[in-house]
């Protein structure tokens, strides 16, 4: 999923920001931990911390983004930000 | 300990088939993503470096690219992020070993995709509620000791925490019964978070998304203060067979 590419204005400069966390948050939440296993003969390690260790801590993080701003999203194919919720996280988004 | 800049193989799905791609698709270190044909299978891979991980949302949506690219022109079965190998024989060797597993999943999947389907809620308030509604049932003496009453105040954590996993989990029950017509599949998680009560994994036919869509908007009924998150279409990546060969 590319939601960067889905905004059409720019206008919608922190929506997409919006787009992209909520789909990055879905994106992480499958591919650290669902997806086809063939074991790799590779351990993969980030300064001695295991790669999925380090991913579920950014899911966690961006768990708490999500409940933080309780924006509302209306349904779509893509997560969207309502008018309202955006107004709500005028100078939030940036900072997340 | 394996050196960060030697290049090895990363592996982004398995497909059916090994023609040529229509398009190309761009993976790690800028190369075209090649197909490395196994029995009937292929594998979409490309050359690695280990530093090129570290960024991991970087580098996950690199993935993802590549896997919903290979969507556009055949039946995938997405890999889970980070499957490197040192060698182009040693992931043919794996994968001949579980050919027998990605053979069923793709034809188990064909023209499916996953949808996700979050339903939040005000999780404060509702623990709040729930913490009312049990002092209310309290029938227990007041505690006078400190002992008592720290432990009337875990006593209480706990009921508070029981009785929303029991609103949380009547919730994905009614929302099971509401979107079971229109899935192939579904996946459940419950009370995720404080915050996210209800969280699944839909499996859907593509023509059936619309439907799926309009079916999640009604869940907003629910209940008064549900908000319903969907996003997709994925990949299927919870609901190919795990390690173990199940589904």
């Amino acid at each position: 999923m590319a939601p960067e590419q889905r905004s059409n204005g720019a206008g919608r400069t922190s929506q997409a920001m919006s787009e992209r966390d909520v789909s990055l948050l879905e994106l992480l939440d499958r591919i650290l931990d669902k997806g086809v296993v063939i074991a790799g003969d590779v351990v993969i390690s980030v300064a001695d911390i295991d790669l999925i260790y380090l991913g579920l801590k950014v899911i966690l993080t961006s768990v708490d983004t999500l409940e933080k701003n309780r924006a509302r999203y209306a349904l779509g194919m893509t997560a969207v930000v309502s008018p309202d919720a955006e107004a709500q996280r005028t100078g939030v988004a940036s900072g997340e | 300990m394996v050196s960060e800049h030697m290049q090895r193989v990363y592996l982004y799905a398995i497909v059916d088939g090994d023609a040529v791609l229509t398009t190309p698709v761009t993976g790690f270190t800028g190369v075209p993503v090649t197909l490395l044909p196994v029995e009937g299978l292929a594998a979409a891979i490309s050359p690695v470096e280990m530093e090129m991980l570290k960024d991991t949302a970087a580098a996950a949506l690199l993935h993802e690219e590549v896997v919903e690219h290979l969507m556009t022109e055949r039946r995938v079965l997405p890999v889970r992020f980070g499957a490197v190998f040192s060698s182009v024989e040693a992931l043919t060797a794996a994968l001949r070993a579980r050919r027998s597993v990605l053979v069923a999943d793709l034809a188990w999947l064909d023209g499916q995709v996953e949808i996700g389907v979050r339903l939040l809620w005000d999780g404060e308030a509702r623990r709040s509620r729930a913490g009312d509604t049990q002092q209310e049932d309290d029938v227990l003496s007041p505690a006078t000791g400190p002992g008592s009453q720290y432990l009337r105040a875990r006593m209480q954590e706990v009921a508070v925490e029981s009785r929303l996993r029991q609103q949380a989990s009547r919730l994905a029950e009614r929302c099971e019964q509401m979107l079971a017509p229109f899935v192939t599949a579904l996946k459940v998680r419950v009370l995720a978070t404080g915050q996210m009560p209800v969280s699944i994994a839909c499996l859907v036919k593509r023509d059936a998304v619309a439907a799926l869509v309009d079916a999640v908007a009604a869940l907003r009924a629910l209940e008064p203060d549900i908000q319903a998150v969907c996003t997709g279409p994925w990949p299927p990546y919870h609901f190919v067979s795990d390690s173990q060969g199940e589904s």
